[in-house]
């Protein structure tokens, strides 16, 4: 390709989107690396807006871990917005990386990063914009390998069709047998399908090609078979064993403008076994594993040398479980307070101990805590096993309001397995409960912050098997909340069922959906996630050009026995232990944390 | 003992498309990577006591920002400007740096006139260069486009829609034109030299006033680049004050 669009687009496009800074690239920390020609050139793709992609840790991660290789260069593309798409389409201009402005489709290896279902058709219509065939089958020797990775890979079966090559689990080691794999593969100039082959025996690799599935006549899987033996039966996810020293991005790039997440992100400790029963993050980042107190001072320590941000926020699943979660703060909190740098802890658990955390770090502006209590009644909240109980949650409250809090964010899941109109009720007393305790201990009205998401039966999951509640009863509950949560200190943020409902269907997805999601792609669907273009009509349309469904894969409850689609993923939880803890929810039941209780037999240690 | 310090600055390639607000990000956060000493406010939000000259719209560059700096411990100028510049994005760089008095007005209040370069670019060409007469065809059309100029400013009122967060605002942008004139003249190529009001009603983008002479001149002229050249406290390039 021989147009320049470095000077296209700072001549003429800049000037005609808003928010042109999302294109530019030459951020703080932004890495141009001289190559030769034996350079594996990778770009790492995030389907969605700068601001999203570069708040995602697990892309900077891999950034800095391609480009300390000699023989090895990333760099980035994100998803254009649709002005800048038009832009593009009209003028015929690929699009680019923002280190070098080449085409997606003049790298080596192309990298997606997948968060969820709702931004598949964004891959779709970036390879597309990359002058890239969509289908994996009709790529030919000269167009880049196609990978995809991160959370949203676990039931990769919807994009089988269009990615080459899914990585199951974390990619800090991985990434680099690719790239030695790939460099030898391109010094011999074999053909794609023995780099494939090749690729194949890599432990955490799946190449949905290598794989036939065949179907019942009712539509469920009847078998999911390798073509060879020699393809892996089970692909397992890839785990970190030594997650302490592990790499870390030491110079994650500074942002030019406004991204979600706009500071510096330490990992304190990945993985969760609180066990809530609907959290698919919960299972398939496990096991629990830490970083040492002195190595995330250490951190810190670097990255804020290097970036200069005035927040250091502690991530992980649920914060206040790092086993020394007091020792950390303090220090950070000292270390760091002569210069302007303050410590966040988001993903706080609903206890006191919780709450005297928040307030140590806390820099005196109050501006609200979150609280997830998910239902109305302590009976759903035993059957998803969000182990609180009613009177921590009221207690964890007071606490919050008698530090000073004067704004309260709630969660809340409607729509989740044995719900009934009862623990929707109880939801509107819980808010008014909280309420009420808010203007007695502060003397006047609170803000309370409520946010309703719907329940989306995810992989790998406890509640794999169970049905996303219709679409009608769902809206019909979220009307009922809406309106009678309407006082004025109370604001009331919800979904948008349909955006749940898709989710949902590709959240447990298989194969067939290719056809729909490349259907989809040409009827202009994008943005999933994004209400101002989210496209619903054309995703029925869709489906019903393909064949298939929406209520199969949405609203239907699995059998125990039935091939799921993604049986042949696994990330390394037990489908017995599983269905265990599906069945004790039904029940009631609940199962303790392995950290603070007995082993259950998860299978992951 | 506390120091303040006025520092130049040019915003050139890729920073002129990112917003004031974004700026003060991007400076905020070079000056702790530099390790400046400056003074933290006291409050429920520590910030850094940096204040900045008028806002320069997004998309437009410029060869002279300003920057007041409050440290808490003195250090060379020369030492802060070296060590800014080695920790700056690209397209942002300090040119000088000088001590004023402590007690100085804020850059905001003070600055009240600002110079601007428009470069448009014809559709077309201007006129036929291959024509033997070029040189004083050339001549000839930038008189015409001067007094076009002065007409323009002789207008009673110039009135502009401005739209807002509230909606469509009509206003007279007249009292805000100091001057306005032909620098540079190309076959493809017109360049214009503008200068604005600056202050307390507010600072006008200069696309405003080239939009509005453009619809009155009727030429196949589009902007292709604005560069804020010059900004001024009573007469005076602000670093000369």
């Amino acid at each position: 390709m021989d147009i320049n669009i470095k000077k296209i687009l700072f001549e003429e496009l800049l000037d005609k989107v808003e928010k042109p800074g999302r294109y530019t690239g030459k951020e703080y920390n932004e890495i141009i690396k001289r190559e030769k020609k034996s350079t594996i050139k990778v770009v790492l793709a995030f389907p969605d807006l700068y601001e999203i992609g570069m708040s995602y840790l697990g892309f900077k991660i891999l950034y800095e871990i391609i480009n300390k290789r000699d023989d090895a260069l990333a760099e980035r593309i994100f998803s254009p917005a649709v002005d800048m798409e038009n832009l593009l389409r009209e003028r015929q201009i690929p699009v680019f990386s923002l280190e070098t402005y080449r085409a997606l489709n003049s790298f080596d290896l192309v990298g997606f990063t997948i968060q969820n279902e709702l931004c598949f058709s964004n891959i779709l219509n970036l390879l597309d914009l990359g002058g890239i065939p969509l289908r994996s089958t009709a790529r030919k020797e000269e167009d880049p390998l196609i990978i995809a990775g991160g959370p949203g890979t676990f039931n990769p079966e919807p994009l089988s069709y269009f990615i080459d090559l899914f990585v199951i689990g974390e990619g800090e080691e991985i990434i680099g047998e690719i790239i030695e794999v790939y460099k030898r593969w391109k010094e011999k100039k074999q053909s794609r399908s023995k780099l494939l082959e090749k690729l194949g025996h890599l432990e955490g690799v799946y190449i949905p090609s290598h794989y036939n599935v065949d179907y019942l006549e009712d539509g469920k899987v009847k078998s999911i078979t390798p073509k060879k033996e020699a393809y892996h039966s089970v692909i397992k996810k890839r785990i970190i064993s030594n997650f302490d020293q592990v790499f870390y991005p030491l110079y994650p790039i500074v942002p030019n403008i406004d991204v979600v997440h706009d500071r510096i992100t330490l990992e304190i400790f990945r993985g969760c076994t609180r066990g809530c029963r609907f959290c698919q993050a919960g299972i398939i980042y496990r096991p629990v594993r830490e970083k040492s107190v002195g190595t995330l001072v250490k951190l810190a320590d670097e990255i804020l040398a290097h970036t200069g941000y005035e927040e250091i926020s502690l991530s992980s699943l649920s914060s206040s479980d790092y086993s020394e979660i007091e020792r950390l703060i303090t220090q950070l909190v000292d270390r760091f307070k002569e210069k302007g740098v303050g410590v966040s802890l988001p993903s706080l658990r609903i206890d006191t101990f919780s709450v005297a955390l928040a307030q140590q770090v806390q820099r005196v502006r109050k501006t609200g805590l979150t609280f997830a209590p998910e239902v109305g009644t302590q009976r759903l909240r035993d059957v998803i096993n969000k182990n609180v109980q009613e009177e921590d949650l009221y207690s964890s409250i007071r606490a919050a309001f008698q530090a000073g809090w004067r704004k309260i964010k709630l969660y809340f899941m409607i729509g989740l397995p044995t719900e009934t109109d009862e623990d929707v009720e109880e939801i509107i007393k819980l808010v008014n409960k909280v309420d009420r305790m808010g203007r007695e201990i502060m003397g006047r009205k609170i803000n309370i912050n409520i946010s309703v998401s719907a329940f989306v039966p995810k992989s790998h999951t406890p509640f794999q098997w169970e049905a996303q509640e219709a679409r009608k009863s769902l809206s019909k509950k979220i009307g009922y909340l809406k309106d009678r949560l309407n006082g004025r200190n109370i604001s009331f943020s919800y979904p948008d069922i349909d955006h749940s409902y898709l989710e949902a269907v590709f959240a447990r997805g298989d194969r067939r959906l290719g056809e729909v999601l490349e259907r989809a792609h040409y009827l202009g669907c994008k943005f999933d996630a994004w209400r101002e273009e989210f496209k619903f009509e054309a995703w029925q349309q869709a489906f019903v050009d393909s064949g298939l469904s929406m209520e199969f894969y949405a609203n239907r409850i699995l059998e125990d026995n039935e091939i799921l689609p993604w049986e042949h993923i696994s990330c390394g939880i037990k489908k017995e232990y599983l269905l265990k803890e599906k069945k004790k929810a039904l029940k009631g039941e609940t199962t303790p944390d392995c950290r603070f209780d007995s082993c259950t037999s998860c299978g992951v240690c | 003992m506390e120091q303040l310090i006025r520092v130049k600055y040019s915003k050139e390639e890729p920073i002129r498309y990112i917003s004031h607000l974004n700026l003060v990000q991007v400076f905020t956060r070079a000056i702790r990577r530099a390790n400046i000493p400056v003074v933290i406010s006291c409050g429920f939000n520590p910030r850094f006591r940096i204040s900045f000259g008028p806002p320069l719209p997004l998309g437009i560059s410029s060869s002279s920002e300003y920057l007041d700096i409050r440290l808490k411990k003195r250090i060379k100028t020369e030492e802060l400007v070296d060590r800014l510049n080695r920790v700056l994005p690209k397209g942002l760089k300090i040119l000088e740096a000088k001590i004023i008095p402590s007690s100085a007005d804020s850059l905001v209040k003070v600055i009240d006139r600002a110079s601007y370069l428009i470069n448009l670019k014809s559709r077309g060409s201007l006129l036929n260069l291959e024509d033997d007469n070029g040189k004083s065809k050339l001549k000839e059309l930038e008189r015409e486009i001067d007094k076009d100029i002065k007409n323009f400013l002789r207008l009673e009122e110039i009135m502009v829609e401005k739209s807002t967060k509230k909606g469509v605002k009509r206003m007279d942008i007249k009292p805000s034109i100091l001057d306005m004139s032909v620098k540079k003249i190309q076959h493809q190529f017109l360049e214009l030299n503008l200068s604005l009001n600056m202050g307390q009603e507010g600072n006008l983008n200069p696309q405003y006033v080239i939009k509005a002479w453009l619809s009155h001149f009727g030429n196949n002229l589009d902007i292709k680049k604005i560069c804020r050249y010059g900004l001024y406290i009573k007469g005076k390039e602000v670093m000369e004050d």
